[in-house]
Protein backbone atom coordinates (compact mmCIF):
# COMPACT_ATOMS: atom_id res chain seq x y z
CA UNK A 1 0.00 0.00 0.00
CA UNK A 2 1.23 3.49 -0.82
CA UNK A 3 2.45 5.11 2.45
CA UNK A 4 0.20 7.96 3.62
CA UNK A 5 3.26 9.96 4.75
CA UNK A 6 4.32 10.25 1.12
CA UNK A 7 0.85 10.93 -0.18
CA UNK A 8 0.39 14.16 1.76
CA UNK A 9 3.45 15.99 0.39
CA UNK A 10 2.73 14.70 -3.11
CA UNK A 11 -0.83 15.97 -2.89
CA UNK A 12 0.40 19.32 -1.58
CA UNK A 13 2.86 19.72 -4.44
CA UNK A 14 0.17 18.74 -6.95
CA UNK A 15 -2.13 21.39 -5.46
CA UNK A 16 0.55 24.04 -6.01
CA UNK A 17 0.64 23.34 -9.71
CA UNK A 18 -2.99 22.60 -10.35
CA UNK A 19 -4.65 25.00 -7.92
CA UNK A 20 -7.36 27.14 -9.52
CA UNK A 21 -8.76 30.30 -7.98
CA UNK A 22 -10.87 29.24 -5.04
CA UNK A 23 -12.60 32.58 -4.80
CA UNK A 24 -14.47 34.46 -7.43
CA UNK A 25 -16.29 31.53 -9.05
CA UNK A 26 -19.83 32.82 -9.65
CA UNK A 27 -19.02 35.97 -7.72
CA UNK A 28 -18.47 39.47 -9.02
CA UNK A 29 -17.12 42.29 -6.86
CA UNK A 30 -18.19 45.93 -7.04
CA UNK A 31 -15.20 47.89 -8.37
CA UNK A 32 -16.67 51.40 -8.02
CA UNK A 33 -17.59 53.41 -4.93
CA UNK A 34 -21.29 52.84 -5.42
CA UNK A 35 -23.53 51.74 -8.26
CA UNK A 36 -27.16 50.96 -8.87
CA UNK A 37 -28.74 47.56 -9.28
CA UNK A 38 -31.32 48.29 -11.97
CA UNK A 39 -34.64 46.79 -12.90
CA UNK A 40 -33.61 46.56 -16.55
CA UNK A 41 -30.19 46.50 -18.23
CA UNK A 42 -30.35 50.23 -19.05
CA UNK A 43 -28.66 53.21 -17.43
CA UNK A 44 -31.96 55.07 -17.21
CA UNK A 45 -33.86 52.15 -15.65
CA UNK A 46 -35.06 52.55 -12.05
CA UNK A 47 -32.70 51.32 -9.33
CA UNK A 48 -33.87 48.48 -7.07
CA UNK A 49 -30.82 48.66 -4.79
CA UNK A 50 -27.43 50.29 -4.34
CA UNK A 51 -24.24 48.30 -3.94
CA UNK A 52 -20.89 49.53 -2.65
CA UNK A 53 -17.19 49.07 -3.27
CA UNK A 54 -15.95 45.58 -2.49
CA UNK A 55 -19.42 43.99 -2.17
CA UNK A 56 -19.59 40.46 -3.54
CA UNK A 57 -22.56 39.77 -5.80
CA UNK A 58 -23.83 36.46 -7.05
CA UNK A 59 -23.67 36.38 -10.83
CA UNK A 60 -26.66 34.77 -12.53
CA UNK A 61 -25.85 35.63 -16.13
CA UNK A 62 -24.23 38.29 -18.29
CA UNK A 63 -25.36 39.74 -21.56
CA UNK A 64 -24.61 42.83 -23.68
CA UNK A 65 -22.44 44.53 -21.08
CA UNK A 66 -24.75 43.90 -18.12
CA UNK A 67 -24.71 41.28 -15.37
CA UNK A 68 -27.88 39.91 -13.85
CA UNK A 69 -26.97 39.52 -10.20
CA UNK A 70 -28.55 38.40 -6.96
CA UNK A 71 -28.05 40.11 -3.62
CA UNK A 72 -27.89 38.37 -0.26
CA UNK A 73 -31.50 39.34 0.48
CA UNK A 74 -32.66 37.67 -2.75
CA UNK A 75 -33.10 40.91 -4.74
CA UNK A 76 -32.19 40.48 -8.39
CA UNK A 77 -31.25 43.16 -10.86
CA UNK A 78 -28.79 44.37 -13.45
CA UNK A 79 -25.41 45.99 -12.86
CA UNK A 80 -23.23 47.33 -15.67
CA UNK A 81 -20.29 44.95 -16.11
CA UNK A 82 -17.78 47.81 -16.10
CA UNK A 83 -18.62 48.41 -12.42
CA UNK A 84 -17.78 44.81 -11.55
CA UNK A 85 -14.68 42.68 -11.46
CA UNK A 86 -14.13 38.97 -10.98
CA UNK A 87 -11.08 39.94 -8.89
CA UNK A 88 -11.50 39.64 -5.14
CA UNK A 89 -11.54 43.09 -3.58
CA UNK A 90 -10.05 43.15 -0.12
CA UNK A 91 -11.26 46.18 1.78
CA UNK A 92 -8.88 47.89 4.23
CA UNK A 93 -8.44 45.81 7.34
CA UNK A 94 -9.68 42.62 5.69
CA UNK A 95 -7.37 39.65 6.00
CA UNK A 96 -5.89 38.25 2.80
CA UNK A 97 -7.10 34.75 2.05
CA UNK A 98 -4.55 32.12 3.11
CA UNK A 99 -4.76 30.41 -0.27
CA UNK A 100 -4.97 32.49 -3.40
CA UNK A 101 -4.06 31.01 -6.71
CA UNK A 102 -3.46 34.19 -8.66
CA UNK A 103 -2.27 37.56 -7.33
CA UNK A 104 -3.90 39.32 -10.26
CA UNK A 105 -7.18 38.08 -8.80
CA UNK A 106 -6.81 40.35 -5.76
CA UNK A 107 -7.41 44.09 -5.50
CA UNK A 108 -6.23 45.72 -2.29
CA UNK A 109 -8.81 48.43 -1.74
CA UNK A 110 -7.74 51.67 -0.13
CA UNK A 111 -4.08 51.08 -0.97
CA UNK A 112 -1.86 53.29 -3.10
CA UNK A 113 -3.22 56.68 -4.09
CA UNK A 114 -6.03 57.04 -1.58
CA UNK A 115 -7.74 59.42 0.81
CA UNK A 116 -4.68 59.52 3.10
CA UNK A 117 -2.39 60.50 0.23
CA UNK A 118 -4.95 63.11 -0.84
CA UNK A 119 -4.95 64.52 2.70
CA UNK A 120 -1.15 64.73 2.71
CA UNK A 121 -1.19 66.33 -0.75
CA UNK A 122 -3.80 68.89 0.27
CA UNK A 123 -1.67 69.64 3.33
CA UNK A 124 1.14 70.65 0.97
CA UNK A 125 -1.09 72.39 -1.59
CA UNK A 126 -3.76 73.90 0.66
CA UNK A 127 -4.78 76.60 -1.81
CA UNK A 128 -6.34 73.96 -4.08
CA UNK A 129 -10.08 74.21 -4.56
CA UNK A 130 -11.06 70.74 -3.39
CA UNK A 131 -14.43 72.05 -2.18
CA UNK A 132 -15.38 72.80 -5.81
CA UNK A 133 -14.50 69.20 -6.67
CA UNK A 134 -16.79 68.01 -3.85
CA UNK A 135 -19.60 70.24 -5.19
CA UNK A 136 -19.05 68.90 -8.69
CA UNK A 137 -19.36 65.35 -7.37
CA UNK A 138 -22.64 66.17 -5.66
CA UNK A 139 -24.22 66.85 -9.05
CA UNK A 140 -25.84 63.62 -10.19
CA UNK A 141 -28.46 63.12 -12.91
CA UNK A 142 -31.20 60.86 -11.56
CA UNK A 143 -32.33 57.99 -13.80
CA UNK A 144 -35.88 59.41 -14.05
CA UNK A 145 -34.46 62.80 -15.06
CA UNK A 146 -32.23 61.15 -17.67
CA UNK A 147 -35.16 59.16 -19.07
CA UNK A 148 -37.17 62.38 -19.48
CA UNK A 149 -34.22 64.19 -21.08
CA UNK A 150 -33.62 61.38 -23.57
CA UNK A 151 -37.25 60.99 -24.57
CA UNK A 152 -37.89 64.73 -24.91
CA UNK A 153 -34.85 65.10 -27.15
CA UNK A 154 -35.84 62.03 -29.21
CA UNK A 155 -32.60 60.39 -28.20
CA UNK A 156 -32.17 56.64 -28.16
CA UNK A 157 -33.16 54.60 -25.12
CA UNK A 158 -31.81 51.41 -26.60
CA UNK A 159 -28.54 52.42 -28.22
CA UNK A 160 -28.09 52.59 -31.97
CA UNK A 161 -25.40 50.36 -33.46
CA UNK B 1 -5.84 22.36 7.45
CA UNK B 2 -2.23 23.35 6.95
CA UNK B 3 -1.75 24.25 10.58
CA UNK B 4 -3.27 21.04 11.86
CA UNK B 5 -0.39 18.73 10.98
CA UNK B 6 3.29 19.17 11.91
CA UNK B 7 4.32 17.51 8.64
CA UNK B 8 2.18 19.87 6.56
CA UNK B 9 3.39 22.83 8.59
CA UNK B 10 6.94 21.88 7.71
CA UNK B 11 6.05 21.53 4.02
CA UNK B 12 4.24 24.87 4.15
CA UNK B 13 7.30 26.58 5.66
CA UNK B 14 9.51 24.96 3.06
CA UNK B 15 7.24 26.20 0.27
CA UNK B 16 7.24 29.71 1.81
CA UNK B 17 11.03 29.72 1.77
CA UNK B 18 11.15 28.51 -1.84
CA UNK B 19 8.52 31.13 -2.82
CA UNK B 20 10.46 33.94 -1.16
CA UNK B 21 13.71 32.83 -2.84
CA UNK B 22 12.00 32.62 -6.24
CA UNK B 23 10.35 36.04 -5.83
CA UNK B 24 13.62 37.58 -4.71
CA UNK B 25 15.43 36.06 -7.69
CA UNK B 26 12.71 37.16 -10.11
CA UNK B 27 12.77 40.71 -8.69
CA UNK B 28 16.53 41.01 -8.62
CA UNK B 29 16.89 39.72 -12.17
CA UNK B 30 14.06 41.82 -13.51
CA UNK B 31 14.94 43.17 -16.90
CA UNK B 32 17.89 40.79 -17.17
CA UNK B 33 16.16 38.13 -19.14
CA UNK B 34 14.38 36.24 -16.38
CA UNK B 35 12.05 33.85 -18.15
CA UNK B 36 8.36 34.57 -17.93
CA UNK B 37 7.81 30.91 -16.98
CA UNK B 38 10.02 31.32 -13.93
CA UNK B 39 8.32 34.57 -12.94
CA UNK B 40 4.96 32.88 -13.31
CA UNK B 41 6.09 29.92 -11.20
CA UNK B 42 7.46 32.24 -8.48
CA UNK B 43 4.25 34.27 -8.42
CA UNK B 44 2.00 31.22 -8.38
CA UNK B 45 3.93 29.58 -5.61
CA UNK B 46 3.95 32.75 -3.50
CA UNK B 47 0.24 33.18 -3.98
CA UNK B 48 -0.43 29.59 -3.03
CA UNK B 49 1.34 29.98 0.29
CA UNK B 50 -0.53 33.21 1.01
CA UNK B 51 2.10 35.80 0.14
CA UNK B 52 -0.33 37.88 -1.89
CA UNK B 53 1.01 41.30 -0.73
CA UNK B 54 4.50 40.22 -1.74
CA UNK B 55 3.34 39.18 -5.17
CA UNK B 56 1.43 42.46 -5.50
CA UNK B 57 4.69 44.24 -4.79
CA UNK B 58 6.52 42.13 -7.34
CA UNK B 59 3.81 42.42 -9.96
CA UNK B 60 3.63 46.18 -9.46
CA UNK B 61 7.34 46.46 -10.16
CA UNK B 62 7.39 44.10 -13.12
CA UNK B 63 6.12 46.39 -15.87
CA UNK B 64 5.75 50.07 -16.48
CA UNK B 65 4.52 49.98 -20.02
CA UNK B 66 0.85 50.23 -19.15
CA UNK B 67 0.31 52.19 -15.97
CA UNK B 68 -3.45 51.96 -16.32
CA UNK B 69 -3.27 48.22 -15.73
CA UNK B 70 -1.53 48.82 -12.40
CA UNK B 71 -3.67 51.71 -11.25
CA UNK B 72 -7.04 50.65 -9.88
CA UNK B 73 -10.17 52.67 -10.59
CA UNK B 74 -10.02 53.89 -6.99
CA UNK B 75 -6.44 55.15 -7.35
CA UNK B 76 -7.25 56.82 -10.67
CA UNK B 77 -10.20 58.53 -8.96
CA UNK B 78 -7.98 60.13 -6.31
CA UNK B 79 -5.52 61.23 -8.99
CA UNK B 80 -8.45 62.70 -10.97
CA UNK B 81 -9.77 64.55 -7.91
CA UNK B 82 -6.39 66.23 -7.44
CA UNK B 83 -6.18 67.15 -11.14
CA UNK B 84 -9.75 68.51 -10.97
CA UNK B 85 -8.84 70.54 -7.85
CA UNK B 86 -5.97 72.11 -9.82
CA UNK B 87 -8.25 72.93 -12.76
CA UNK B 88 -10.88 74.41 -10.45
CA UNK B 89 -8.20 76.56 -8.81
CA UNK B 90 -6.91 77.92 -12.13
CA UNK B 91 -10.38 78.44 -13.62
CA UNK B 92 -13.44 79.83 -11.91
CA UNK B 93 -16.23 77.25 -11.61
CA UNK B 94 -19.51 78.48 -13.13
CA UNK B 95 -21.86 79.06 -10.17
CA UNK B 96 -25.14 78.84 -12.12
CA UNK B 97 -26.72 75.51 -11.08
CA UNK B 98 -29.14 75.37 -14.02
CA UNK B 99 -26.35 75.66 -16.61
CA UNK B 100 -24.24 73.03 -14.86
CA UNK B 101 -27.26 70.73 -14.58
CA UNK B 102 -28.07 71.09 -18.26
CA UNK B 103 -24.47 70.27 -19.28
CA UNK B 104 -24.56 67.31 -16.85
CA UNK B 105 -27.74 65.99 -18.51
CA UNK B 106 -26.15 66.16 -21.95
CA UNK B 107 -23.13 64.35 -20.50
CA UNK B 108 -25.37 61.71 -18.90
CA UNK B 109 -27.13 61.24 -22.26
CA UNK B 110 -23.75 60.59 -23.94
CA UNK B 111 -22.98 58.03 -21.23
CA UNK B 112 -26.40 56.40 -21.34
CA UNK B 113 -25.67 53.95 -24.15
CA UNK B 114 -23.69 51.69 -21.84
CA UNK B 115 -20.57 51.70 -24.01
CA UNK B 116 -18.65 53.83 -21.52
CA UNK B 117 -17.21 51.96 -18.53
CA UNK B 118 -18.25 53.19 -15.10
CA UNK B 119 -15.54 55.02 -13.19
CA UNK B 120 -14.97 54.72 -9.43
CA UNK B 121 -16.79 57.94 -8.52
CA UNK B 122 -18.85 58.31 -11.69
CA UNK B 123 -18.67 60.99 -14.37
CA UNK B 124 -19.28 64.60 -13.35
CA UNK B 125 -19.53 67.71 -15.53
CA UNK B 126 -18.66 71.30 -14.68
CA UNK B 127 -18.78 74.54 -16.63
CA UNK B 128 -15.78 76.85 -16.16
CA UNK B 129 -16.28 80.61 -16.38
CA UNK B 130 -13.59 81.55 -18.88
CA UNK B 131 -13.48 83.16 -22.32
CA UNK B 132 -10.83 80.64 -23.32
CA UNK B 133 -12.25 78.10 -25.78
CA UNK B 134 -11.51 74.88 -23.96
CA UNK B 135 -12.73 71.54 -22.67
CA UNK B 136 -10.79 68.95 -20.72
CA UNK B 137 -11.23 65.84 -18.62
CA UNK B 138 -9.33 64.64 -15.58
CA UNK B 139 -8.79 60.91 -14.99
CA UNK B 140 -11.66 59.21 -13.25
CA UNK B 141 -14.40 61.17 -15.03
CA UNK B 142 -14.17 64.89 -14.15
CA UNK B 143 -15.19 66.70 -17.34
CA UNK B 144 -14.95 70.48 -17.87
CA UNK B 145 -16.12 72.84 -20.57
CA UNK B 146 -15.57 76.60 -20.60
CA UNK B 147 -18.18 79.27 -21.25
CA UNK B 148 -15.89 80.37 -24.12
CA UNK B 149 -16.44 76.98 -25.75
CA UNK B 150 -20.20 77.08 -25.08
CA UNK B 151 -20.40 80.46 -26.85
CA UNK B 152 -18.91 78.89 -29.95
CA UNK B 153 -21.42 76.02 -30.11
CA UNK B 154 -24.56 76.24 -32.24
CA UNK B 155 -26.63 73.52 -30.56
CA UNK B 156 -26.92 70.60 -28.13
CA UNK B 157 -25.50 68.05 -30.57
CA UNK B 158 -22.21 69.95 -30.82
CA UNK B 159 -22.07 70.24 -27.02
CA UNK B 160 -22.60 66.47 -26.90
CA UNK B 161 -19.69 66.14 -29.37
CA UNK B 162 -17.40 68.14 -27.06
CA UNK B 163 -18.39 66.08 -24.02
CA UNK B 164 -18.20 62.79 -25.93
CA UNK B 165 -14.64 63.61 -27.00
CA UNK B 166 -13.66 64.28 -23.38
CA UNK B 167 -15.49 61.19 -22.08
CA UNK B 168 -13.59 59.19 -24.68
CA UNK B 169 -10.25 60.45 -23.27
CA UNK B 170 -11.34 59.24 -19.81
CA UNK B 171 -12.60 55.91 -21.11
CA UNK B 172 -9.31 55.26 -22.91
CA UNK B 173 -7.41 56.39 -19.79
CA UNK B 174 -5.29 58.84 -21.81
CA UNK B 175 -4.66 60.95 -18.69
CA UNK B 176 -2.54 58.27 -17.05
CA UNK B 177 -1.27 56.60 -20.19
CA UNK B 178 0.27 59.85 -21.44
CA UNK B 179 2.58 60.11 -18.43
CA UNK B 180 6.30 59.98 -19.07
CA UNK B 181 8.13 56.68 -18.70
CA UNK B 182 10.07 58.02 -15.70
CA UNK B 183 6.88 59.04 -13.96
CA UNK B 184 5.30 55.67 -14.69
CA UNK B 185 8.31 53.95 -13.10
CA UNK B 186 7.96 56.14 -9.99
CA UNK B 187 4.24 55.44 -9.70
CA UNK B 188 4.56 51.70 -10.16
CA UNK B 189 7.31 51.55 -7.57
CA UNK B 190 5.30 53.69 -5.15
CA UNK B 191 2.08 51.71 -5.64
CA UNK B 192 4.07 48.54 -5.11
CA UNK B 193 5.45 49.79 -1.79
CA UNK B 194 2.01 50.94 -0.64
CA UNK B 195 0.42 47.63 -1.75
CA UNK B 196 3.04 45.74 0.19
CA UNK B 197 1.63 47.13 3.46
CA UNK B 198 4.76 49.20 3.99
CA UNK B 199 2.75 52.26 4.96
CA UNK B 200 5.35 53.85 7.22
CA UNK B 201 5.46 57.65 7.26
CA UNK B 202 8.53 57.68 5.01
CA UNK B 203 6.77 55.59 2.35
CA UNK B 204 3.64 57.75 2.57
CA UNK B 205 5.72 60.96 2.32
CA UNK B 206 7.54 59.59 -0.71
CA UNK B 207 4.24 58.44 -2.27
CA UNK B 208 2.76 61.92 -1.68
CA UNK B 209 5.70 63.47 -3.53
CA UNK B 210 5.19 61.06 -6.43
CA UNK B 211 1.45 61.71 -6.36
CA UNK B 212 2.10 65.46 -6.48
CA UNK B 213 4.52 65.10 -9.40
CA UNK B 214 2.03 62.90 -11.23
CA UNK B 215 -0.77 65.43 -10.74
CA UNK B 216 1.51 68.21 -12.06
CA UNK B 217 2.36 66.16 -15.14
CA UNK B 218 -1.28 65.30 -15.91
CA UNK B 219 -2.29 68.97 -15.44
CA UNK B 220 0.54 70.08 -17.72
CA UNK B 221 -0.54 67.58 -20.37
CA UNK B 222 -4.14 68.75 -20.11
CA UNK B 223 -3.57 72.49 -20.10
CA UNK B 224 -0.33 73.02 -21.98
CA UNK B 225 1.26 70.11 -23.80
CA UNK B 226 -1.89 68.27 -24.88
CA UNK B 227 -2.20 64.58 -25.65
CA UNK B 228 -0.57 62.91 -28.63
CA UNK B 229 -2.18 63.22 -32.05
CA UNK B 230 -3.06 59.52 -32.03
CA UNK B 231 -4.84 59.90 -28.70
CA UNK B 232 -6.81 62.88 -30.01
CA UNK B 233 -7.85 61.01 -33.15
CA UNK B 234 -8.74 58.01 -31.00
CA UNK B 235 -10.90 60.24 -28.77
CA UNK B 236 -12.64 61.64 -31.86
CA UNK B 237 -13.37 58.11 -33.12
CA UNK B 238 -14.75 57.15 -29.69
CA UNK B 239 -16.87 60.30 -29.60
CA UNK B 240 -18.47 59.43 -32.95
CA UNK B 241 -19.44 56.01 -31.60
CA UNK B 242 -21.04 57.46 -28.46
CA UNK B 243 -22.89 60.16 -30.39
CA UNK B 244 -24.24 57.70 -32.92
CA UNK B 245 -25.27 55.19 -30.26
CA UNK B 246 -27.48 57.68 -28.43
CA UNK B 247 -28.77 59.21 -31.64
CA UNK B 248 -26.99 62.54 -31.44
CA UNK B 249 -25.90 63.46 -34.94
CA UNK B 250 -22.25 62.33 -35.33
CA UNK B 251 -21.84 65.04 -37.98
CA UNK B 252 -21.98 67.44 -35.00
CA UNK B 253 -18.32 66.61 -34.32
CA UNK B 254 -17.47 67.84 -37.80
CA UNK B 255 -19.60 70.95 -37.21
CA UNK B 256 -17.73 71.57 -33.96
CA UNK B 257 -14.35 71.25 -35.67
CA UNK B 258 -15.54 73.55 -38.45
CA UNK B 259 -16.51 76.13 -35.82
CA UNK B 260 -13.08 75.82 -34.24
CA UNK B 261 -11.45 76.20 -37.66
CA UNK B 262 -13.37 79.42 -38.19
CA UNK B 263 -12.60 80.80 -34.71
CA UNK B 264 -11.04 84.24 -34.59
CA UNK B 265 -7.28 84.58 -33.98
CA UNK B 266 -7.88 85.93 -30.46
CA UNK B 267 -9.96 82.87 -29.64
CA UNK B 268 -7.31 80.52 -30.94
CA UNK B 269 -4.52 81.87 -28.74
CA UNK B 270 -4.61 79.03 -26.25
CA UNK B 271 -6.85 76.42 -24.65
CA UNK B 272 -8.25 73.80 -27.00
CA UNK B 273 -6.25 75.22 -29.96
CA UNK B 274 -2.96 74.89 -28.13
CA UNK B 275 -3.55 71.36 -26.87
CA UNK B 276 -5.27 69.76 -29.88
CA UNK B 277 -4.17 68.94 -33.44
CA UNK B 278 -5.37 71.26 -36.19
CA UNK B 279 -9.13 71.09 -36.67
CA UNK B 280 -8.73 70.59 -40.44
CA UNK B 281 -6.59 67.47 -39.86
CA UNK B 282 -9.13 66.09 -37.43
CA UNK B 283 -11.96 66.74 -39.90
CA UNK B 284 -10.08 64.80 -42.54
CA UNK B 285 -9.56 61.92 -40.12
CA UNK B 286 -13.21 61.64 -39.07
CA UNK B 287 -14.67 62.05 -42.56
CA UNK B 288 -14.42 58.32 -43.50
CA UNK B 289 -15.67 57.32 -40.06
CA UNK B 290 -18.77 59.49 -40.36
CA UNK B 291 -19.41 58.07 -43.82
CA UNK B 292 -19.62 54.57 -42.30
CA UNK B 293 -22.29 55.64 -39.80
CA UNK B 294 -25.92 55.94 -40.66
CA UNK B 295 -27.37 58.85 -38.70
CA UNK B 296 -30.75 58.65 -40.42
CA UNK B 297 -32.85 59.35 -37.35
CA UNK B 298 -30.50 61.89 -35.77
CA UNK B 299 -32.45 64.79 -37.27
CA UNK B 300 -35.44 63.64 -35.27
CA UNK B 301 -35.71 65.84 -32.21
CA UNK B 302 -32.86 68.10 -33.28
CA UNK B 303 -35.11 71.17 -33.12
CA UNK B 304 -36.20 70.36 -29.56
CA UNK B 305 -32.58 69.78 -28.56
CA UNK B 306 -31.47 73.06 -30.15
CA UNK B 307 -34.24 74.93 -28.37
CA UNK B 308 -33.37 73.56 -24.95
CA UNK B 309 -29.68 74.34 -25.61
CA UNK B 310 -30.52 77.97 -26.43
CA UNK B 311 -32.79 78.17 -23.42
CA UNK B 312 -30.07 76.73 -21.12
CA UNK B 313 -27.32 79.13 -22.23
CA UNK B 314 -29.49 82.20 -22.80
CA UNK B 315 -28.11 85.20 -20.91
CA UNK B 316 -25.55 83.10 -19.06
CA UNK B 317 -22.45 83.40 -21.20
CA UNK B 318 -21.84 87.14 -21.17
Amino acid sequence: MFPIRLMLPILTILMVFFAEPAMGAGKLFVEVRSTSVRKEPKHWAPAVAQVSYGEALEEISTSSGWALIKLGNGTQGYVHLSALTPRTILLSGAKAPAVEADASSIVLAGKGFNKDIEKQYFGRENSLNYSAVDSMEQRVVASSELYKFLTEGKLSLEGVS
Amino acid sequence: MIASSPALRMIYRFLCCIACCCLFTACSQQGQGTSSGFREFATKLAQFVGLAPATALYEASSSVNSISTHMTKEQEYYLGRAVAANILTRYQPEPDPALNEYVSRVGAAVLSTGDVPETFGGFHFQVLRSDEVNAMAAPGGFVFVTTGMLKLLPDEDTLAAVLAHEVSHVEKRHGVDSLSQAKMQDIVSSLGQLAGSLNCSEVVAQATLIFSGTVDEVVKNLLQAGYGRDQEFEADAGALTYLNAVNYNPVALDVLLEQLEKATPSDSAGGWFKTHPLAKDRRLAIEPLIAKLNPTSAELGRVVRSQRFQSAISGKLS
